[in-house]
């Protein structure tokens, strides 16, 4: 039977791991290419050729930063790593390293596949001139945006800013890309702070209510990610008084 | 002189000796044995006038000069070869001129003040020859010199001297070493074991001291007398005293250029420390006050073995209340995290043993409670991983300027339907700045003052939150209008496993709010909580942080 959809490595030593995510992601339209190790991931990832790498950190024989490096050698295809472990620092050296996203252990089927999607999206490189999600509407081509279909003046920083949110839609941006992103090479003494106070002006901007869900959430010590639709957004705000 | 009248002499003598010895006996204190010895001599030789002292550890001190029965108030004190009494020091034999009035050892104040011409000046000197006291007798009444038989009478005096005074001492040593006892036995802190020891060696041996002890294999000095001046020297013979057991420094033959001479505290044969005590060159110690200063080495060494089984015990018992914290912290927990897990458990084999028997609502319904509760544990399972890592310094608080909104809104998130149902009123200014702090550990506290809001008042009271700059501090309030908390509870809602118990809640750890205190706390901030004048409950924490050392920050207007 020929294999059909995106082809995904997964890298992953734990057995339920491995055996849920073959059950699951097929029926959602993808091809599951399972390896244990380091060392089996790098030899056989140019034959099967895959769309996207799902990797976890903790594997027994090779070190995380080392087969990121590894893979990135050998790849053009995007990592989502996923790991037991919440610590800020890996999270910054997986992405520093080459990492496109990062999913901490447990994470929900919908959240992996929204994140699979958002990141194989990311990197086809192809962009609507609309993004919406929830109540907020951008249109990229008019420089229009939208809070429950009132315009919202942003200052020019702010709507930089919102529009590299929006180009990687889903996806984790850390501190340090988004101020080269915004700003290239920097003269400000202090530019994540900068970057922090744009972003909470941004966001009361876009969420004065905090019962609201929030489009762009905080990744401590990491980055921002502005959520979608199908990336985690927990839906229409609540009604309230 | 004719036969009956030298009995008479000999009669006179013996009697008067007799009473000497009695006298002396059944004196009180040191003072009054000297003043009877003096009495009792100027009886047993018809002298004018005398005095006696003791030995000190710088010379010959006396205070007692009688004139017949008259005290004549002078006090000095001779060192080794200055007046008689320091010649007797020096020569150790006594003394006996017919002719004071040339003599050119007598301290010319007291020839003058006593009209002395002639004396006999005698050492009272102990069973192992060492001279301990002395008296003087100055100018038969008779007119004439002293005779070979005063000199006799006075050598037997100072015999009965000797003993007297030896027992005098030794009871001084009885008490002066019961007080020292009894001042160790009332002491239960170590620190003030040391302090005692060094205060009594100072009061008896009128020297100052030094305690060395054993820290992690080396030794250290723990407690000093103040002004001990404390050098390398003193470091190496403390050491080689130590290491050998045996006494070093000053007066040894171990590296003597130590100040101080340093004695091994041994208890059960084993050294645990080292006594120091300052030595001056040529001091006297009497053979009493050596074993006055052996027992209370020993006393000390005893009380300091004490004072560290003592630490030992308290560490052991407070081994134990932890073990009984974690035993408390194991049985909640494992209650905690077996109900989730009982729900997961039967909700999933539920849907897998059904076959086909539950229509799609009821599976719905029974993958959601297992969603939820798998959530609520990993939840659990964070809150306790945060609370362990920091109390254990295993993690420490990550802070990075937040928007206190945007903690806010991730806390209502991660609490979900059981926020959106709920009326929750903001009083935040537009322009609070972003104020460092754990994004994680906050979001939780927020988690854990919502839940109990939530869980506390009925779902149509509201839940108010508050957030203010106030001194460089940032006051956060979390007010609902439920139930409030019993006043003599307010105090103990923050300890670990604490429920109030009116409120019959079995739901929870009752951990919360102990987290909430351990996370905040981390931030070097505080937490309280009082009951609502409205109903209900106030939670209020400050975070204290420096505004102006935040960058600052641009305008937002477009």
């Amino acid at each position: 039977m020929e294999r059909q959809g995106p082809r995904i490595l997964l890298v992953d030593d734990e057995e339920s791991i491995q055996h849920t995510l073959s059950t699951v992601l097929p029926p959602a339209g993808y091809t599951v290419y399972q390896v244990r190790n380091g060392k089996e991931a790098l030899r056989k990832v140019q034959s099967i050729r895959p769309d996207l790498i799902l990797l976890d950190l903790g594997l027994p024989d090779i070190d995380g930063k080392e087969i990121i490096r590894g893979l990135r050698e050998q790849a053009i295809a995007p990592i989502i790593v996923i790991s037991v472990r919440d610590n800020e620092t890996e999270k910054v050296t997986a992405l520093d390293t080459g990492a496109h996203d990062y999913l901490t252990k447990p994470f929900t089927l919908p959240e992996l596949l929204a994140r699979m999607r958002a990141t194989l999206r990311s990197v086809s490189a192809t962009q609507d001139d609309v993004f919406a999600v929830g109540n907020l509407k951008v249109d990229l081509r008019r420089r229009e945006v939208l809070v429950r279909e009132i315009t919202v003046n942003l200052t020019a920083t702010e709507y930089d800013l919102l529009k590299v949110m929006i180009h990687h839609a889903g996806n984790v941006r850390t501190h340090n890309e988004l101020i080269r992103e915004l700003w290239g090479r920097t003269q400000y003494q202090d530019p994540v702070h900068l970057l922090r106070v744009t972003m909470s002006h941004l966001r009361r901007k876009l969420q004065p209510d905090p019962m609201m869900p929030r489009y762009i959430v905080t990744e401590p010590g990491v980055g921002y990610r502005l959520r979608t639709e199908s990336s985690g957004y927990p839906g229409k705000a609540p009604q309230h008084v | 002189m004719d036969d009956s009248s030298a009995h008479k002499e000999t009669e006179h003598s013996l009697r008067s000796l007799l009473r000497l010895s009695d006298r002396l006996n059944s004196a009180s204190d040191l003072d009054s044995l000297l003043d009877s010895l003096v009495e009792q001599l100027l009886e047993l030789t018809e002298a004018e006038s005398g005095c006696a002292g003791l030995r000190t550890s710088q010379g010959m001190a006396c205070g007692h000069f009688f004139l017949g029965t008259k005290v004549v108030p002078l006090s000095y004190l001779c060192a080794s070869g200055v007046g008689w009494a320091g010649w007797l020091l020096q020569h150790g034999t006594h003394h006996l001129t017919n002719d004071a009035v040339h003599d050119p050892v007598i301290v010319p104040e007291v020839r003058e003040r006593l009209g002395v011409k002639s004396g006999l000046a005698v050492p009272i000197v102990d069973n192992e020859k060492d001279v301990i006291a002395f008296f003087e007798i100055y100018n038969k009444r008779a007119g004439d010199g002293f005779t070979r038989a005063d000199l006799d009478n006075c050598l037997a005096a100072a015999q009965i001297a000797s003993l007297a005074i030896h027992n005098r001492l030794l009871n001084q040593i009885l008490s002066a070493l019961a007080a020292f006892s009894q001042s160790l036995t009332v002491t239960n802190d170590f620190d003030e074991i040391l302090e005692v020891v060094g205060t009594h060696i100072e009061k008896n041996f009128k020297r100052r001291s030094v305690i060395l002890l054993p820290v992690n294999g080396e030794l250290v000095p723990r407690s000093h007398s103040t002004d001990f001046v404390f050098g390398e020297p003193e470091l190496a013979a403390a050491n080689w005293s130590w290491k050998h057991g045996q006494a070093a420094g000053r007066s040894t033959e171990i590296l003597s250029d130590a100040q101080a001479q340093y004695l091994p505290l041994k208890a059960r044969g084993e050294v645990i420390g080292v006594l120091g005590i300052e030595v001056t060159p040529g001091a006297w110690f009497s053979n009493v006050q050596r074993q006055l200063f052996k027992a209370f080495i020993n006393q000390s060494a005893l009380a300091i073995e004490r004072g560290f089984l003592e630490q030992k015990v308290r560490r052991l018992r407070f081994l134990e209340e932890s073990d009984k914290v974690q035993n408390a912290v194991l049985s909640a927990v494992s209650h905690d995290v077996r109900a989730p897990l009982a729900a997961i458990t039967v909700s999933l084999s539920g849907l897998m043993t059904s076959n086909g028997a539950l229509d799609q609502a009821a599976q719905r319904q029974l993958l959601e409670t297992a969603d939820i509760e798998a959530r609520r544990l990993h939840r659990l399972v964070n809150n306790l991983l945060s609370m362990t890592r920091l109390e254990t310094g295993a993690s420490s608080v990550k802070t990075e300027p937040h928007d206190l909104l945007d903690v806010v809104s991730a806390a209502l998130e991660e609490l979900g339907a059981a926020s959106s149902q709920r009326r929750i009123s903001f009083d935040i200014p537009e322009n609070l700045p972003l104020v460092p702090m754990d994004f994680g550990l906050i979001t939780h506290v927020f988690i854990n003052l919502f839940s109990n809001a939530f869980k506390f008042s009925s779902a149509d009271q509201p839940v108010e939150v508050r957030g203010h700059i106030i001194n460089d501090q940032l006051e956060v309030l979390v007010a609902d209008r439920g139930v409030g908390v019993p006043p003599e509870d307010l105090r103990r809602v923050f300890d670990k496993f604490y429920r109030v118990t009116e409120l019959g809640s079995t739901n929870g750890l009752g951990l919360g709010l102990a987290i909430c205190k351990a996370f905040i706390e981390a931030h070097n901030g505080r937490i309280s909580l009082e009951n609502n004048p409205l109903g209900g409950t106030i939670v209020r924490f400050v975070i204290p942080f420096h505004q102006a050392a935040m960058p600052r920050v641009g305008n937002s207007q477009p």
